[in-house]
């Protein structure tokens, strides 16, 4: 490309020029928008999934509720082995050896046994086999209340979450404590305790939606509605309306290997990161775009140009 | 599934503006609703059922029932896509297919510009 | 006031360059070179349009706040003129991206502009994304858990937390709009102080090249 070139096509155009006007371009672009948008939004509306309650999720499925409590309890859900920002749990993924959110360290911490259990019960009135649960479970040590979590986790996992099929065993009050919020959670009060934590203003809702991630009621809807991360949910919106289809790329990264495969190493495992890093670099490639050799020379090979400008092409004899 | 008179407006907006407005806004779009979600919605489309989900009552739009109906997706291999997203793609490709092709008017009188 | 003074004013500096690069000729022109005839040149006022409707529903949201559209008809229907305004402004946006790399847009010293576009681009899907974050039904709720993991991976998650409504719906309504309008003013000021990018062919004859 020779400076000449560059100069010519930086300089102000001296040739032939057309009457053009802007504003009423714009003004017609907005009105004739304004009419389309308008007409869409009569004729379908947007969007509105009901939001989920804890209620909701308790009443629809109690055992899943039930299961999850206990597993808040034993440290055994996906929160409490999350790592970094919310515990110390784990190393979280990694880029080889960087461990980016363990570096970036414990933000929003979160005490799954605590903020998700034992602080909500405290906040209500609960019956007598409650309410001497949570006391037995207040004098006990963190020791003792681990071990009877986990023999309790264990033993409802092996009974197939079927609380009624689980033999007898040193569990401590755990069964009780669960019930309990089972039954807070039925009636609708563990929506507001879980997430004013005994505050008042509360905008942060980080506890509550990494409890209902826990369970699966939440993941059953979302797969329902096909907006599983596995199967281009990203893209997708629910019912037939159109969804972030601009983020096709992003979703795409996580259809093919291996990074559909969670339990390949490292890269699999670790797709999160690896697909954020792509993305960040890609992104980069966009903007930078014209100073990428080969891409860059790409509109003067494929000349898509000639169909753009085909009337001043031929008006010129070019 | 809409009644007229089902609906009773809680917009503030409008009522304290204007009562007879907010009535007169209520029948109308009640009626819309009514229309659009029986007769030819029901009989044409309404083939796939409902998410076993709550919507929020309010829903506006002629054919939101229909929009609200299970997604249907072409599945190929491993790529998936809504039929809606297609159609958002597509119409992304044809608008981009038509604007090179279709002559641009007041083009053709050739000098016509000023220099 | 002697010149002498007026030249090392930052002021005067700043009023002369602006006269130099973007007089009101050029912002407000009423010709456009001869070769600016396609529709493809309608898709940045089109993205335009589409951002003015965007900005027109998504105040009268934020008046009533998060919540108002789950049970009011109005605000479901200015919910609904968001939702689809923000699909046509994506729409016309990629095309106008489209177009715009197939003319090489970024030719004569116009680099700037196409940065800016992108940067635009980047930043609409950024937006969009808190949007949906904010829409407080299950959609919204569906995307911060499974967002979450992403961010947390490269360690952003610990200070863009995209489960934190307060945090997403300040972003959304307050920060990253004006992002997205300063972008766009610069990238708009620069179309209009370079003028549009010439064909690719044009300058065959004067360079003696044949195509």
């Amino acid at each position: 490309m020779s400076d000449r070139r560059a100069e010519l096509e930086a300089a102000p155009w001296g040739g032939r020029v057309r009457r053009y006007d802007l504003i009423k371009e714009g003004v017609v672009a907005v009105l004739i928008l304004t009419i389309i948008v308008t007409a869409l939004s009569t004729l379908f509306g947007s969007p509105d999934d009901k939001q989920i309650t804890f209620k909701q999720w308790a009443v629809a499925a109690p055992a899943d509720f039930y299961a999850t409590a206990v597993q808040e309890l034993a440290g055994s859900s996906g929160t409490a082995g999350y790592g970094a920002p919310y515990n110390t749990e784990s190393d979280g993924v990694n880029l080889g050896p960087l461990h980016l959110a363990k570096i970036a360290g414990v933000t929003h911490p979160i005490d799954t046994v605590n903020d998700f259990v034992i602080t909500p019960l405290t906040t209500v009135a609960n019956a007598t086999p409650v309410a001497d649960a949570l006391k037995q479970w207040q004098g006990s040590d963190a020791k003792t209340q681990a071990a009877w979590a986990t023999n309790y986790d264990n033993a409802l996992t092996k009974a197939n979450q079927d609380r009624t099929k689980v033999p007898a065993g040193n569990y401590g009050p755990v069964p009780q404590l669960a019930g309990g919020l089972l039954t807070m959670a039925q009636a609708g009060s563990l929506d507001g305790a879980l997430l004013s934590q005994g505050n008042y203003f509360q905008s942060d809702y980080t506890k509550q939606t990494l409890f209902l991630g826990d369970g699966s009621y939440f993941n059953d809807q979302s797969t329902a509605s096909n907006l599983q991360g596995s199967t281009w949910g990203m893209m997708n919106e629910t019912g037939r309306y159109p969804g972030q289809a601009w983020l096709w790329l992003y979703s795409f990264w996580y259809q093919i290997p291996p990074f559909n495969n969670a339990d390949s190493h490292p890269f699999g495992a670790n797709a999160d990161a690896w697909i954020m890093v792509i993305m960040g670099a890609l992104s980069l490639g966009l903007i930078c775009m014209p100073l990428i050799p080969g891409v860059r020379s790409l509109p003067y090979k494929i000349k898509i140009h000639r169909l753009v400008w085909k009337n001043y092409y031929q008006e010129e004899n070019l | 599934m809409f009644k007229r008179g089902q609906f009773t407006l809680h917009d503030r907006y409008i009522s304290q503006f204007s009562p007879f407005l907010a009535i007169v806004l209520d029948e109308t779009l009640a009626g819309v609703l009514a229309l659009g979600c029986s007769g030819i919605i029901k009989d044409f489309f309404q083939k796939a059922p409902l998410l076993d989900k709550e919507f929020y009552l309010l829903r506006m739009g002629i054919f939101s029932h229909f929009m609200n109906l299970r997604a249907v997706y072409i599945h190929l291999g491993w790529f998936q896509i809504s039929i809606t997203n297609l159609i958002v793609v597509l119409s992304m490709l044809l608008l981009f297919g038509l604007a090179l092709v279709l002559p641009f008017p007041g083009n053709n009188k050739k000098g016509g510009g000023q220099k | 006031m002697s010149t002498d003074v007026e030249k090392e004013m930052w002021t005067s500096k700043l009023r002369k360059s602006w006269q130099k690069n973007l007089p009101v000729e050029k912002l407000l022109p009423d010709t456009q070179p001869a070769y600016v005839a396609s529709w493809i040149y309608l898709f940045g006022v089109a993205t335009l349009a589409a951002l003015a409707l965007i900005i027109a529903s998504g105040l009268v949201l934020s008046f009533e706040g998060a919540s108002w559209y789950h049970f009011s008809r109005v605000g479901h229907f200015v919910n609904s003129m968001h939702f689809w305004s923000v699909q046509f402004f994506f729409i016309f946006m990629v095309v106008h991206l489209w177009g715009k790399f197939w003319m090489a847009a970024w030719r004569g010293r116009r680099l700037l502009t196409w940065i800016t576009g992108a940067l635009a681009f980047v930043g609409s899907i950024a937006t969009a994304f808190t949007g949906y974050l904010i829409q407080t039904n299950f959609d919204s709720q569906w995307i911060s858990y499974e967002a979450k993991d992403g961010f947390n991976s490269v360690g952003i998650g610990s200070r863009f937390n995209v489960t934190n409504f307060g945090q997403m719906i300040l972003l959304h309504v307050a920060f990253l709009p004006v992002i997205i309008g300063v972008i766009t003013i610069i990238h708009v000021l620069l179309v209009r102080a370079k003028g549009v990018v010439p064909p690719i062919d044009a300058f065959n004859k004067e360079l003696g090249e044949r195509k």
